[in-house]
């Protein structure tokens, strides 16, 4: 410990300006993101743009610095024929990150929240968990990296290969939509994987400074990790999510495509040089007071000659609740479209949806403290002759419940992106997200906010056999 | 035996090139030992797998009893290293550098550090980067020096510094060796020449020979004999006998194991008609040369 205390003094005497400078872009960042908050969403170029990416850039250039003040690769560095002990080398160099990139972000973090009205006390997991989520998937990954490199040049070329796989890995596995409320899982397995991978490589360097392996284990580890983040499967994060959080029995709820249904007709329309097919889903068996909301339909259509094709969708019915029938739009080529339309072909799949309930309705008054509202965090309203305007804050991440927001008598769905995350804290810049929501009008009455939670996740597999497209209606 | 330093069969091969090749060294206490060969001979190389910088091939080396392999920080502590191709930290300050260092070592000793800053005349305000190379090397040094090391080694230290520079710090080293055992490899043969004890000879990777410098400053005679009329030269002369040189009546050649009585009765074996034979010293310089050509027409 006393080795590393005076090696991490050393870093800070060699490095003070460096420190400075991400000072100040914390500080400017904790400005920054107080006024946009504050001022409900406005976004200029600094807040939106500069900030959120400088930060980041900064505080990698920092740790790159810090790392190779005691280079791990080569053979002429005057410190590896003294006597450093790894153990306080590797704990000098993490005492430097904690010191001056985990504690600022922790400061600014509470600064902002305590801006917005938060208590710091009750933020403490989400405080936590960010500062794992930050050292995991930004800080760790650059130790590694600068633990293998000598140089700036290096760390940048190493840097534009790994994005270049990274971007190869997101349009091999694009898919619409991009975000999923289920996503975190497929995310957590990537920061996981990459902070194991990161921290292999850390503790090889560090103990045996053995270079040519670190970097095999950090590229072979690296694209291992893009490729088992790209192939997790959506029914599988679904299977994750049903595991962690379902909350009631939901078996009585039926979600079907028959073809032997008196009601079931399907439709064929052209789109370009493709054909929409909408075969019609059934919904049975919602509870009284809940709603059923889609998150992804997967079907797979078979011709008679073994080719497949699959449609994976988004929601279906995107933002608002399941009726008793829904016509979901599937998207086929034309060129098979016309091979297989008088061929009796086989469509299977499987519907994805959540079961939302315990609805609350808050009202929310006029020009007063905000309020705190379960699932929305803490929100506020404010009203002008032309403008009545409803405003939320959710610390550390999307808010998990569906909200809607009513002025009058007119609900307005906000149209927020859903985060089914059981972990306080996702990867983001501002530790305050904002949902915020408006009518061009004045109402009498205060807005009232409706939030609902996910109650339960579902997943339902239907099959049609022999059908004809060409007989659509 | 001495286990300051020993190499048992010390390998090292890039690819299918040997770049040192079983090499069998032993430092005896004490000893100044120089280490010397040709560019490319595997002296840094040799000094860096010590050091545990790089890993052996095959065989291995104990440094202070320990496997070169397993050094650890506990053995640096006992461990004096300076190479010319050394990364210093440029931000420091020589004063710095000297207080960051000291807590490293258990035996640093202030007043030897602030003694060998003076005897080296090292500005302690001056950052690494702003320092000549000759001041920069003796701070390498004095860094070095100041916790006292039972083992210093050297790796061309000398290179590309004037001689006065040099002359100081062997004067630095040789004072504060005091009982340390002090490798040292170096293309500078007349340097070596005046302080080193024992002496090492590397070529292409292999140990030519290693022996005491007066053992083989003795053995090593150059001998030119002068013959009444041009000798006439048998194609088999001994082997010791390099260099073979005939220019008219003088015949030059190195003898590499002088024995008075012996080469006198080989001469006389093999030639007639001799008018005078002069038997010569010569410098380490010259021993390296002939030996280097010798290896060179052998290969």
């Amino acid at each position: 410990m006393k080795q590393a205390l005076h090696i991490f003094k050393k870093d800070v005497r060699c490095l003070r300006y460096e420190i400075v400078i991400v000072l100040f872009f914390v500080a400017a960042f904790t400005v920054s993101a107080i006024r946009f908050s504050l001022s409900e969403g406005y976004i200029d170029l600094l807040t939106g743009f500069l900030l959120p990416l400088g930060l980041p850039l900064v505080a990698w250039y920092l740790i790159v610095r810090v790392i190779h003040a005691e280079a791990l690769p080569g053979d002429r560095q005057f410190w590896i024929t003294r006597p450093y002990r790894w153990q306080s080398l590797l704990g000098a160099k993490a005492l430097f990150v904690l010191a001056f990139l985990n504690l600022p972000i922790v400061i600014a973090d509470s600064v902002i929240l305590n801006a917005n009205g938060f208590s710091l006390l009750k933020e403490l997991p989400g405080l936590i968990t960010e500062q794992v989520l930050i050292t995991a998937a930004l800080f760790l990954p650059m130790v590694a990296l600068a633990a293998v490199t000598t140089g700036l040049v290096q760390v940048l070329l190493a840097v534009l290969i790994f994005a270049a796989i990274a971007i190869t890995r997101s349009l091999l596995v694009f898919r619409a939509p991009l975000s999923r409320p289920v996503d975190w899982v497929g995310a957590t397995v990537a920061v996981v994987g990459i902070a194991s991978v990161a921290a292999a490589v850390v503790l090889w360097q560090y103990s045996r400074r053995r270079t040519v392996p670190a970097r095999v284990i950090a590229g072979g580890g690296f694209v291992a990790v893009c490729a088992l983040s790209a192939i997790v499967p959506f029914s599988f994060s679904f299977w994750i999510q049903s595991l962690v959080s379902n909350r009631v029995d939901a078996s009585a709820i039926q979600i079907s495509v028959d073809a032997r249904d008196p009601w079931f007709a399907h439709r064929v329309s052209l789109l370009d040089d493709h054909v929409v097919v909408q075969a019609p889903i059934r919904v049975r068996g919602i509870p009284a007071g809940m709603v059923l909301r889609p998150d992804a339909l997967i079907v797979t259509l078979e011709a008679p000659d073994g080719t497949v094709k699959l449609f994976d969708s988004g929601p279906w019915s995107p933002e608002e609740g399941l009726g008793p029938s829904h016509w979901p739009r599937i998207l086929l080529g034309g060129r098979f479209f016309e091979k297989i339309k008088d061929q009796p072909v086989r469509l299977y799949g499987s519907a994805f949806a959540t079961l939302f309930g315990n609805q609350r309705q808050t009202p929310i008054p006029y020009d007063a403290k905000r309020l705190a509202v379960a699932g929305a965090g803490l929100c506020d309203a404010s009203r002008t002759e032309t403008l009545t305007r409803v405003t939320c804050r959710y610390p550390f991440r999307i808010a998990p419940d569906a909200v809607t927001i009513f002025f009058g008598q007119t609900g307005e769905d906000t149209g927020q992106l859903l985060s089914y995350s059981p972990f306080p804290a996702q990867l983001g810049s501002s530790p305050v997200n904002l949902l915020n929501d408006f009518v061009r009008k004045a109402i009498p009455g205060p807005p009232v906010v409706v939030t609902a939670e996910p109650l339960a996740h579902l997943r339902r597999d239907f099959e049609i056999k022999n059908l004809r497209l060409s007989e659509a209606h | 035996m001495s286990d300051t330093l020993r190499t048992i069969d010390l390998s090292k091969r890039y690819g299918r090139a040997a770049v040192v090749d079983h090499l069998n060294l032993e430092l005896p206490e004490s000893s100044i030992y120089g280490l010397v060969g040709p560019n490319g001979a595997g002296k840094t190389t040799t000094i860096k797998m010590l050091m545990n910088i790089l890993q052996p091939t095959e065989g291995r080396a104990l440094v202070l009893g320990t496997d070169s392999r397993k050094l650890g920080p506990r053995d640096f502590e006992r461990i004096g290293y300076v190479s010319e191709n050394q990364e210093m930290p440029h931000w420091m300050t020589v004063g710095y550098l000297m207080s960051y260092l000291k807590p490293f070592y258990p035996a640093w000793d202030d007043a030897r550090a602030s003694e060998l800053l003076r005897q080296f005349d090292l500005p302690l305000d001056r950052k690494l980067k702003h320092l000549s190379r000759g001041m920069w090397m003796k701070t390498a040094l004095a860094s070095s020096l100041a916790y006292r090391p039972p083992l210093i080694v050297l790796d061309e230290p000398f290179t590309g510094l004037d001689p006065l520079v040099r002359d100081e710090l062997i004067e630095g080293v040789l004072d504060a060796a005091e009982g340390a055992t002090i490798l040292i490899s170096s293309h500078d043969l007349a340097e070596i020449e005046t302080f080193a004890s024992h002496i090492g000879y590397l070529d292409r990777g292999r140990l030519q020979f290693s022996e005491e410098m007066t053992s083989l400053a003795a053995r090593f005679r150059e001998v030119e004999i002068t013959f009444n009329a041009p000798p006439s030269i048998p194609a088999r002369l001994p082997s010791t006998w390099l260099q073979i040189e005939s220019l008219s009546t003088v015949v030059r050649f190195v003898e590499t194991q002088f024995d008075a009585q012996r080469t006198s009765a080989d001469i006389g074996g093999i030639f007639a008609d001799v008018k005078a034979v002069s038997m010569n010293p010569i410098p380490l310089r010259t021993i390296f040369l002939t030996l280097a050509k010798a290896a060179r027409k052998a290969a």
